[in-house]
């Protein structure tokens, strides 16, 4: 009836092989302290390995992995910062040295500063879709809400960027709305 | 520049790329954590204990001791058990979700049934449980909870009172941007304000604290060791729209209003800035207290803004 421990083991190894670089990446760019991350990647893929046999297949679990993550870390941002054996031995191989040397992004620009000035929602809503490259219906899955709802939410969070950088935005929009996705 | 969409220069904001956050953490990492997530049990929560930042290496060499005796799951299950009254989260399961949210009225099943509204307006009879780790889980009253969970009525309000009002942005460690010595008196001045006698403050990374543009904003409060530990967070935890309704709100704390009329202000205060609840760009939990002569209102910031107002019904 179902499947063995091994072929579940392989068909999870696939999984994560596809999936570790964009939740590092997902973990990385939300997450300041590398402790934070690291606890939020092995958050994430202990989750998945526990719901694997009820969690989507294809091409609807990248983006349901990114609304474990979202989860996982708003439940740090929240004040639960949990300290495991497993995130600790992730962190442990963490290259802090190389971390120090990546160039920071620009924080003087127009639309840093209105990205900046945005609410922590709008700012997940965004760059779900800029950093992520989620779809509208990738989106939906990712917030466990409905097209209509993500496309609104994102719609709402596009007009307040648009607003931030009103004194700019037509270097950017030309004054007409972009498809972002 | 003009031919391209903002979204196209957001992706320039990320500060990190999946191929080097990948990196950083290193190939034996990425085999490391494969083989230790596949060890765990299958389709089973096992679930990691909160453990304070500041017991890291205590932590970790416990686990590492764990490891060596049993190698499976149970190693990264940690340490340092307060009782589950004593601690101010709740892990509420909603539809086979687990969420943590922060207690709030100290009835941890009343705490999770105001989530389970929020999502689908209503909540099915809930209870709550001590779990094995010493945490609060709350499930549905038709879930059998396992073996060995016991319920668990209340959670030490007067913790919960504690824990907000350090997190707080409108009068707490998230006001402004504190030295540790200043972060320290205020801590002092909540505990006794709550009523904790023969508690500690310490700071971690006490030389960097005092240093001009670091903030001390973070804090560790640990019921069992009586103790809170101050740390360093660089800067402000909450910014923009959060500050400007903790100026806002400020005044309000000032003065002693009753329960409903401290909501209707907070709500109005809120309202101005263009956030609603019902988009969830804010939380506000009520909870009545008797006990008190003049409502008090705190304010949290992580994923959305918490407002918490506490205070007699009239």
């Amino acid at each position: 009836m179902g499947e063995g421990v091994a072929e579940r083991r392989e068909r999870f190894e696939v999984a994560y092989r596809e999936l570790y670089e964009p939740i590092c990446g997902y973990a990385l760019r939300r997450v300041r302290e590398p402790e934070d991350a690291a606890e939020a990647i092995a958050e994430t893929f202990a989750t998945l390995w526990r719901r694997f046999d009820r969690c989507p297949r294809g091409a609807e679990l990248r983006p349901w992995l990114f609304g474990v993550a979202r989860r996982v870390i708003a439940n740090q941002r929240r004040g639960e910062r949990r300290r495991t054996a497993l995130g600790q031995r992730l962190v442990e191989s963490f290259d802090q040295a190389a971390f120090d040397l990546l160039e920071p992004a620009p924080e003087t620009n127009e639309l840093a500063r209105a990205f900046a000035s945005l609410s922590e929602s709008d700012r997940e809503l965004l760059s779900l879709v800029a950093w992520e490259g989620l779809t509208r219906e990738e989106l939906a899955v990712a917030l466990g809400t409905s097209r209509a709802a993500a496309r609104l939410r994102l719609h709402r969070a596009r007009r307040r960027l648009r607003d931030a950088l009103a004194p700019t935005q037509n270097r950017f929009s030309g004054g007409a709305e972009h498809e972002w996705t | 520049m003009s031919g391209r969409s903002p979204v196209d220069s957001l992706r320039g904001l990320a500060p990190v790329s999946d191929v080097e956050a990948a990196a950083l953490f290193g190939a034996a990492g990425c085999e490391e954590l494969l083989a230790e997530v596949t060890r765990l049990p299958f389709g089973r929560r096992a679930r990691s204990r909160h453990a304070p930042r500041r017991r890291r290496r205590l932590v970790l060499a416990i686990a590492v001791v764990a490891l060596a005796v049993t190698a499976t799951a149970a190693t990264w299950v940690v340490l340092n058990r307060a009782p589950a009254r004593e601690t101010t989260s709740v892990e509420c399961v909603i539809k086979g979700v687990d969420t943590i949210i922060p207690s709030t009225s100290g009835d941890p099943a009343h705490d999770c049934a105001v989530e389970w509204r929020r999502e689908f307006g209503s909540a099915p009879p809930l209870v709550a449980y001590a779990n094995e780790l010493g945490s609060v889980t709350v499930l549905p009253r038709s879930a059998t909870p396992p073996a060995g969970w016991r319920t668990i009525h209340s959670q030490d309000v007067a913790l919960i009172e504690l824990q907000d009002s350090l997190d707080d942005v409108i009068n707490g460690l998230n006001s402004s941007c504190l030295t540790s010595t200043a972060a320290t008196k205020l801590a002092e001045t909540k505990l006794a304000k709550f009523g904790f006698t023969g508690w500690t403050v310490s700071v971690r990374d006490q030389q960097d604290t005092n240093t001009p543009g670091s903030c001390t904003s973070m804090e560790v409060v640990d019921p069992v060791a009586r103790s809170i530990t101050l740390i360093a967070g660089g800067g402000l935890s909450a910014g923009g729209v959060s500050l400007e309704l903790a100026d806002r709100l400020r005044p309000l704390t000032r003065s002693c209003e009753s329960l409903p009329a401290a909501v209707a202000s907070v709500r109005a205060a809120a309202g101005n800035l263009g956030l609603s609840e019902s988009a969830r760009t804010y939380d506000l939990n009520a909870v009545t207290d008797n006990s008190l002569r003049c409502a008090s209102i705190y304010e949290t910031v992580g994923g959305t803004i918490f407002l918490t107002v506490r205070g007699p019904s009239r």
